[in-house]
């Protein structure tokens, strides 16, 4: 049964997709409760911009990945404040603007090849080692900046203006949360691809809610269905021959099935 | 060190002023908070009184003039711990928000705390005085969302209170609860005026209640229109003209 841990690249696909499924609901939580669910789509698609310039410019594309959403996050963040766009306007900008970017700076390098379908839904067989390290290094810095401004970032998710009242750095706080929402959804590409980012940001911790808890303990549960995911959704993926990113997203979705009747068998 | 000379005043507006785009919202509008002041601002629709609000607290910045806090100018002024603030939250909260009465309340220490620093005992101590004092502690366990408009209040003045304030300041906070849970409301605010002489500062519309409740009243429509003590207002000239003219909302 435990033959799966003798090979390598599964061995790294699990770390690594532990560390996301770690990091996921600490940015979800507070992307859900903020109406910023599609914020992860939007960073999602402009990493997929980043990977592309990684493959033209041979340099490691989970590197320029990071470097390119986390630019463009601080770009997304001022044209949505600016309101000269509807908030979800900006967004579907970026959205679409990034993808039209990917696909110029595709085809420029060597038009679309099994590389990108790995981008586009994630290839754990595909994690190299060094992957694992610089998952694991911005991993931990996205979880001790989580931990480090938690109460800053329940304070503006449930009244920004009295946190901005009670003298909380609310626009600083927001910058900084952007860049973590950027790293984390940059992070995510091995594991589930582009395409599928936002499901496993978003789904653990929608199926969280629906059980009416306390934040810290929606945030524990959303933690609980989220790493329960990635690990049943690599183990499928394994045994059944399945793409582990699709394997995963569907293992969130069967959950969020499971608390919704639970919620209303209560 | 202060510029102005009596220290127990907490509020100072001088000829202060706001305009979205180029029309005018508040015009040159001067006044005074002592401490243990009940100052109710009121007036029309769009007359700029939750502008004034956004003012003081340093959400807008003025135009034209100065606003002053504890005697400190306004851009200097770090110590926001001294004002608790209670915007329109019944028709604000997130009814499906997760987060107990406990938690919302815990809120309301964060500023004293500052940055990078985790609450302790004391504060699960400050939260349980402030629950207790608003008579809301039997419900710390229960969701914000499934709490009455009245609760919800309740909830919203002990936040406030964690923070051991010296000014609440309140946000038409009586916008969608019924007039037997507002009594209640205004009771309790009374009750933190007189016994714990907190100074409060209120935004309402409802123009009868408050010349009954407030201690000051300032009736702006865009300009100050009256300013001074509660009970002179009621008798006042410009009640009577205001109420003919129909500008006032009940």
């Amino acid at each position: 049964m435990f033959d799966i841990f003798s090979y390598g690249f599964i061995l790294r696909g699990i770390e690594v997709g532990l560390i996301i499924g770690a990091i996921s609901p600490l940015i979800g939580i507070f992307l859900v409760l903020r109406r910023y669910s599609l914020i992860a789509d939007t960073l999602s698609h402009v990493s997929l911009a980043g990977v592309a310039v990684g493959l033209w410019l041979n340099v490691n594309p989970l590197l320029t990945a990071i470097g390119v959403s986390v630019a463009s996050s601080f770009a997304i963040e001022k044209l949505r404040l600016s309101k000269k766009v509807y908030g979800e306007s900006a967004l579907s900008i970026f959205l679409s603007g990034s993808l039209a970017i990917a696909l110029i700076i595709l085809s420029l390098a060597h038009g679309f090849s099994v590389d990108l379908f790995n981008y586009l839904f994630g290839s754990i067989l595909t994690v190299k080692q060094s992957d694992v390290y610089i998952i694991l290094g911005v991993g931990i810095v996205v979880l001790i900046s989580v931990l480090l401004l938690y109460k800053e970032l329940i304070y503006i998710t449930f009244d920004e203006e009295a946190a901005r009242v009670g003298g909380i750095p609310t626009k600083l706080i927001n910058n900084i949360f952007i860049v973590l929402a950027a790293l984390t959804v940059a992070l995510a590409i091995p594991i589930v691809g582009i395409l599928l980012i936002s499901a496993l940001i978003v789904i653990p911790v929608v199926s969280a809610l629906q059980l009416k808890k306390s934040f810290w303990k929606t945030l524990i549960l959303a933690e609980v269905f989220s790493i329960t995911s990635v690990f049943v959704g690599i183990l499928a993926s394994f045994y059944l021959n399945l793409p582990a990113g699709g394997a995963i997203v569907l293992t969130t979705l069967i959950i969020f099935v499971l608390t919704m009747l639970y919620q209303r068998m209560k | 060190m202060s510029e102005i000379t009596h220290t127990n005043t907490i509020i100072e507006l001088k000829d202060v002023s706001f305009a979205y785009e180029k029309e005018a919202v508040v015009k040159d509008v001067s006044l005074v908070v002592h401490k243990g002041d009940y100052l109710g601002i009121i007036g029309p629709n769009g007359g700029g009184k939750s502008t004034l609000l956004k003012l003081i607290l340093g959400l807008l910045t003025p135009t034209k003039g100065e606003v002053f806090l504890f005697g400190e100018k306004l851009n200097k002024f770090k110590d926001w711990s001294k004002f608790g603030y209670i915007s329109q939250v019944v028709t604000h909260t997130d009814p499906h928000f997760p987060m107990t009465v406990k938690e919302v309340v815990a809120m309301g220490r964060y500023s004293r705390l500052g940055m990078l620093r985790f609450p302790a005992k004391k504060d699960a101590e400050k939260v349980q005085k402030a629950l207790e004092q608003v008579e809301m502690w039997e419900f710390r366990d229960r969701l914000i969302g499934d709490l009455s408009g009245g609760q919800k209040q309740r909830v919203f003045i002990a936040r406030a209170l964690t923070g051991e304030p010296e000014i609440i300041v309140l946000d038409e906070p009586t916008a969608g609860v019924d007039v037997k849970t507002q009594k209640q409301f205004y009771e309790l605010l009374q009750k933190l005026n007189k016994e714990l002489s907190l100074t409060l500062v209120l935004v309402s519309h409802e123009l009868d209640v408050i010349e009954k409740e407030a201690t000051e009243i300032a009736y702006i429509n865009n300009s100050l229109i009256y300013y001074g003590a509660a009970d002179k207002f009621a008798h006042s000239e410009y009640f009577e003209k205001l109420t003919e003219k129909g500008e006032h909302h009940v």
